[in-house]
């Protein structure tokens, strides 16, 4: 019974085959070892292939709310009135946007598809870049000699078709984000609205909402990776 | 290019080579535990022989059902021409490094 339930279980993360041969291999050992060996072997196996997917989900669940509230308040304070005038008129809000949904890139990628793998390396550059020009938004000597450094970095990359396709799904991502958080919370809201519900039913419709919502950009994710990262690197190899 | 390969990969590649054709999940496990003195959790072996895969450096096909497993078949690995010459590689940097070390102290 539990070997059948962990295979279905396994099997939501790495496809119903593989699952059964992992199992099966447990099952395999347990026979020599025990009962007690096959539930901590469960579990670890259990632990071992789902984190990096949790992990990431509960990363783009905090941080998406979070980038929200950000692009929000950054366009506000560039048609705020008693916002600085030299910031209002300056790239550097629309850069801090950029900047913030590279380094959540930058984060969730680690997390999920791993440090060494080629979309973190990339998003951390240049998110690296992005913060240090926002940072230094006022110093035009600074942002000349960085941005000089960042076209270098695309160019380099750009000679690659590695780096091409490391640039191209960072930029998609990038742009997808810039979009999908608020038009998705927005649509949450307006579907909310719109069934009149009361308080806490709509607290819990809307946290389901979000819920759905953030499992909808992880997936959009991993599947933008392994289309564009994943398998035309396997068919270059 | 050889693509680069973390220690336990390099382990579990060695253990693959050795173990062929008859290399699965327990069999891998058991070349890891007998040859290193620890045990070897079925869930970082399974994530990194799937990352391996992905890097291409062992292929899998599977065998026949048995009892012993439940009716589940096994899943064998077999190590690709990438990960033969990335172990090679690794073995003549090895053995260039330690041709000049001296590891018996009182020598040295």
């Amino acid at each position: 019974m539990l070997n059948r339930s962990m295979e279905l279980v396994f099997a939501l993360f790495v496809g119903r085959l593989r699952a059964e041969a992992l199992v099966g291999d447990i099952e395999e050992e347990a026979a020599k070892r025990g009962s007690r060996w096959r539930g901590y072997a469960y579990l670890g196996s259990l632990v071992s292939i789902s984190w990096r997917f949790v992990a990431g989900y509960l990363l783009a669940s905090v941080l998406g709310g979070y980038v929200c509230s950000a692009l929000s308040s950054c366009f506000w304070a560039s048609l705020n009135e008693h916002t600085a005038t030299a910031f209002q008129q300056s790239w550097a809000s629309t850069l801090s946007v950029v900047a913030g949904l590279l380094a959540l890139t930058t984060l969730y990628s680690a997390i999920h598809f791993g440090p060494r793998d080629l979309l973190t390396k990339t998003a951390a550059a240049f998110a690296v870049f992005g913060a240090v020009l926002v940072s230094l938004w006022w110093r035009s000597n600074f942002i000349a000699l960085l941005t000089a450094m960042a076209v270098l970095l695309t160019v380099q990359l750009l000679r690659s078709s590695t780096g091409r396709k490391a640039l191209g799904v960072l930029m998609l991502m990038v742009g997808f984000q810039f979009v999908f958080w608020p038009l998705g919370l927005a649509l949450v809201a307006g579907v909310a609205k719109q069934l009149r519900m009361i308080s806490p039913s709509m607290f819990l419709f809307l946290a389901l909402m979000y819920m759905l919502l953030v499992g909808v950009f992880c997936g959009c994710s991993a599947w933008l990776h392994r289309w564009m990262l994943e398998v035309r690197l396997r068919t270059d190899a | 290019m050889i693509e680069a390969l973390g220690m336990f990969e390099h382990m579990v590649l060695c253990a693959i080579v050795r173990m062929e054709p008859e290399a699965y999940g327990t069999s891998i496990a058991a070349a890891l535990e007998h040859a290193t003195g620890r045990a070897v959790s079925a869930g970082a072996l399974y994530t990194t022989l799937e990352r391996l895969e992905k890097k291409k450096m062992v292929t899998s096909r599977l065998g026949a059902p048995t009892a012993v497993r439940g009716g589940r078949a096994k899943r064998f690995y077999h190590a690709t021409a990438a990960a033969r010459e990335a172990l090679r590689a690794t073995q003549k940097s090895l053995n260039l490094l330690l041709e000049s070390v001296c590891l018996e102290e009182p020598s040295c």
